[in-house]
């Protein structure tokens, strides 16, 4: 379909003069803003959602690099690249940026850009909250980076007390990850709570919630899960940061405080985080194994139902990580049930995959390989966690290196491999342009045997009783071997990931121009040009089936989607707003002030100052964004 | 997207959203009443300066009491001012509104005055503080969180008393009022829940 | 009738709005007092000579009904869509789950001082 050239008319609710911000003085950017104002200023949710991808790329290659320096460390027996102590600061920081900096974001990138698209909307329910999702994630970001420069946090990504309190972590480490994880805490809420107004108010008319593509109902799901899981870690960080600083006793065994009640509450919060990780991944999976079977998803209901079990049941099943801590026979047998039980609803979802790919018409595209790819890696993934969850098996597993291969496998043989799935197949959408098949190919089998390569051994390491967490190993103990090939593997994975990231570049300069519908696709997505207009859709169409799109091309006349309304008064978009990145701005003093309390900031002493000039910028840019309103103006596209 | 835009659920945007914050937030403080109930489980004997004290007589249910009333009445005056901004009777959501920052000062200044007791310590009490024992820990963290809720709830409340006046107050904030409003007696209902499990308990 | 109460920028109220409101007015002020009269009773438990389980049970279904008092007419659940209490109670059931469980997991204190305290419950599983 052609576009024609849109006209803007600014309609400020009978002023023509736009508002100002920052107490006059600076305009709220319009259209036709310098680029650098508009990316730092948009509530465009495919810019943010590009942003969110191209800061979790940038994070991806970080951990990647934190987790290339463990691999070499570990390559020989008794080897000292690095100390005990950096070795934990990497597989600490290694771990936190994987999960909050690389997966959670990526995944974050691909709701803000698809999903909107997928309900048939122009933009979310809260479009500067959603620029304020972004933004202060970043903050937190570049909050927990910074601890290279001072000192890393060194107590695992799950930060145990009491070796987390201030007895035995006195350096500032342990503060800039728990004042950077409640910041993103609130980036991950925020967004959540967006994302979930959008998907349940803003369909397209006739979008039933059972006509939804799957990908949008993960989404959905992930966010209940955000909401909910999140308040335990924001309460176990806070109450850690009074126990650090304030003098309380939450985890001070010496005035009858339990320890144990840090990892309670962390895994109430941390067992819903692994699916949150994974559920979109299903979601973007769940997309892709149709499309190029050029079949519909086998069991929709089923795999959405499923998607809701696996949710709910996740908040019922966190001690299976502290089967060795002794809770006691009731406890332990209790959580071990209730993990077998959350196999039965992944296990129909693997099923309904299959059965998706039976009998259809299959094409090896890069994108189908990565999700085939991650059907196999999760599955091997799944079964070794249904091994975790029998207890005496676990108390052989637990922290050694099989845990470790249990959680890789599902981590990037699952959510990574999905991930890289769905940028390959969503990619031409972004940016118009093809990533070549060859080259992507081959970033594929280099993933998928640099992986095995790097993975598969610490199953054997674990089962042979490497622990886990350990800076280096005795040669006489067998490991020698599978370590080195462990490290090849790593390497070799690392190439992989490289080569895609610089694919994706190259596409976005030099790639081959495509259309709007490059697959052959399903869904509401594809009915946009590459990339999309900015205001998505000329007119929301009106939806009478499910896969609209694919019905629209092979489907019954009474299934195709209706034309939709035009907009008598132009298409209305959100204005630009300064404030979300202002208040993400605040935060960030907030968390930077607050780590260096009582410590000066490259010589400056006053850094309780800084919290509280940033809670009032916080507060400042909360009132002015309440007040300056959404307004907006108008686009008038000459062709649908 | 204004607030009176048709929505899939026909509940407008801002209500779906703060109830689902609400959602959350009982997950938040059930974390910490959690931890609370945990430790005086598991703690009965709450012990200051070598000896056992019994929380009774460290709390003064008279005055906690009277400041659960001063809630639930702020909790009355909110549900009244929305409702008069429903009726379109600004004067009427005016007063009601500051009813509630009222009886919303009122509690906080009862908690800053029980607290400073608490810290101070009585003839029957030694002081109690964040610091001398878990259930100082717990108990201020718990009550001292809810709070800076109240608070928070409080500049709400305030902001919008004195932008009533404004010729900018119309009708599309009358939903605006009633989300305050929902903040407002969840925060009640957090007290409902934090003054029996926190303070009625351990007199029974 | 209504000049001085309406502002400029408020049109006059919907007749059926003006009438749902007058009788929630009066819903109101029951609720108010209801809660006032549970408030003292749960204050009167402080004196009955039951034994310790009754009267926490009676302080949590007290409290219970003033919680689902607020909820249900406060909070205008009773008249909004019924979607609002399914997404509240969601967070309500997560929520209480996860307390009840952690309170099962972590057993009374060896060192039990019968003054009224914490329940004496013995630990439910050996360590």
């Amino acid at each position: 379909m052609a576009y024609g050239t849109t006209t803007s008319t600014t309609h400020d609710s009978g002023q023509e003069k736009p508002q100002r911000s920052f107490f006059g003085l600076v305009q709220r950017p319009q259209n036709g803003c310098h680029p650098v104002i508009d990316w730092l200023t948009t509530v465009d949710h495919k810019k943010i959602g590009i942003m969110y991808g191209g800061f979790a790329l940038l994070f991806l290659i970080v951990g990647g690099l934190e987790a290339l320096l463990i691999r070499a460390q570990l390559f020989l027996p008794e080897n000292d690249l690095v100390t005990a102590r950096v070795y934990n600061q990497l597989f600490t920081m290694h771990g936190t940026t994987m999960i909050f900096l690389a997966v959670m974001p990526l995944n974050a990138a691909f709701f803000n850009y698809f999903m909107i698209l997928q309900i048939g909307a122009r933009d979310v329910a809260f479009p500067r909250l959603n620029a304020f999702s972004l933004w202060s994630f970043v903050a937190g970001a570049v909050l927990i980076n910074l601890s290279w420069f001072w000192e890393a946090f060194h107590g695992g990504w799950f930060g145990y007390a009491p070796l987390s309190g201030i007895d035995y972590n006195p350096g500032m480490g342990a503060d800039f990850w728990i004042l950077s994880l409640q910041i993103l805490g609130v980036a991950s809420l925020a967004a959540s709570f967006n994302f979930i107004t959008t998907i349940l108010n803003m369909r397209a008319p006739g979008l039933k919630m059972m006509r939804l593509p799957v990908f949008t109902w993960m989404t959905l799901i992930t966010s209940f899960l955000i909401i909910l899981a999140f308040p335990a870690i924001t309460i176990a960080l806070l109450q850690l940061m009074f126990d650090r600083h304030f003098g309380t006793h939450f985890f001070d065994a010496t005035f009858g405080g339990k320890p144990v009640l840090w990892q309670h509450l962390f895994w109430i919060f941390g067992h819903p985080e692994v699916y949150i990780l994974i559920l979109p991944a299903m979601g973007i999976v769940s997309e892709v194994l149709p499309t190029f079977s050029r079949k519909p998803l086998f069991g929709y209901p089923l795999i959405i139902m499923s998607g809701a079990f696996i949710g709910f049941l996740g908040f019922a099943v966190w001690s299976h990580h502290m089967f060795t801590v002794g809770l006691g026979v009731v406890a332990t047998i209790a959580f071990s049930l209730m993990t077998m039980l959350i196999a039965i609803p992944t296990g129909v979802k693997i099923f309904n995959w299959i059965g998706t790919l039976w009998g259809g018409k299959i094409s090896f595209t890069t994108p189908m390989l990565f999700s085939l790819g991650f059907i196999w890696m999760f599955m091997m993934g799944g079964f070794t966690g249904i091994m975790h969850s029998s207890v005496p098996v676990d108390h052989q597993q637990q922290d050694t290196y099989f845990v470790v291969a249990h959680f890789h496998y599902v981590l990037i043989g699952g959510s990574v491999f999905a991930l890289f799935s769905g940028l390959y197949y969503w990619m031409p959408k972004i940016s118009g342009k093809f990533m070549n098949e060859v080259w992507g190919r081959v970033n594929f089998w280099t993933m998928f045997v640099g992986f095995n390569l790097a993975f598969f051994p610490m199953h054997l390491l674990g089962m042979t009783g490497m622990p886990r967490r350990t800076h280096t190993y005795l040669g006489d103990m067998g490991w020698n071997e599978w370590n080195a090939w462990s490290t090849v593997g790593a390497m070799i994975l690392g190439l992989g990931i490289a080569s895609t990231i610089i694919q994706i570049i190259h596409t976005c300069i030099k790639g081959e121009k495509c259309g709007d519908d490059p697959w052959d696709a399903r869904t509401l997505e594809w009915a946009t040009s590459s990339p999309p207009k900015d205001y998505n859709f000329a007119r929301i169409p009106e939806i009478n089936a499910r896969d609209q799109v694919w019905a629209d091309k092979y489907g019954k006349p009474e299934e195709k989607s209706g034309l939709g309304q035009p907009e008598a008064h132009g298409i209305h978009m959100p204005d630009r707003s300064w404030y979300p990145l202002s208040a993400s701005f605040g935060l960030f003093m907030v968390g930077l002030g607050m780590v260096f309390h009582k410590r000066n900031f490259l010589g400056w002493d006053h850094t309780l100052e800084m919290a509280i000039i940033g809670g009032v910028i916080i507060l400042a840019s909360i009132y002015a964004w309440a007040f300056e309103g959404p307004r907006g103006y108008h686009l008038h596209p000459e062709k649908d | 997207m204004s607030a009176t835009a048709p929505t899939n659920t026909g509940i407008p945007n801002k209500k779906l959203a703060m109830w689902a914050f609400l959602a959350s937030d009982c997950m938040f403080f059930g974390t910490l009443i959690s931890t609370h109930l945990i430790y005086r489980r598991v703690n009965p004997d709450v012990v200051i300066d070598g000896s056992v004290v019994p929380v009774t007589n460290i709390f003064d249910i008279e005055l906690t009491s009277a400041s659960t009333f001063i809630l639930l009445m702020s909790s009355l005056t909110m549900a009244l001012a929305v409702s008069a901004m429903h009726k379109h009777n600004i004067k009427a959501a005016r007063n009601f509104l500051l009813g509630t920052i009222l009886f919303g000062s009122l509690f906080i200044g009862a908690q800053v005055y029980e607290f400073n007791h608490f810290v101070h310590g009585t003839d029957i009490a030694p002081s109690l503080t964040l610091t001398n024992t878990i259930f100082g820990s717990t108990f201020y963290v718990l009550t001292g969180t809810h709070g800076v809720h109240v608070l928070l709830g409080l500049i709400w409340l305030t902001t919008w008393y004195f932008f009533s006046f404004s010729k900018k107050f119309g009708e599309e904030h009358v939903m605006d009022v009633e989300i305050t409003g929902l903040y407002w007696h969840f925060v009640d209902i957090v007290w409902v829940l934090i003054f029996p499990l926190v303070y009625i308990l351990e007199y029974i | 009738m209504s000049e001085t109460t309406v502002k400029s920028g408020f049109s006059p109220a919907s007749k059926e709005m003006l009438d749902g409101e007058s009788k929630r007015y009066f819903t109101f002020f029951n609720v108010i007092l209801t809660l006032i009269v549970l408030t003292f009773l749960e204050l009167i438990l402080i004196v009955l000579p039951f034994h310790h389980i009754v009267l926490l049970t009676g302080l949590i279904v007290l409290s219970l009904i003033k919680f689902v008092l607020v909820i249900w007419y406060f909070m205008h659940l009773k008249w909004d869509q019924i979607f609002l209490t399914a997404l509240f109670i969601l967070g309500l059931v997560i929520a209480t789950g996860t307390v009840a469980a952690l309170l099962l997991l972590f057993p009374a204190g060896e060192s039990v001082m019968d003054n009224g305290g914490a329940p004496a419950v013995e630990a439910s599983a050996g360590q």
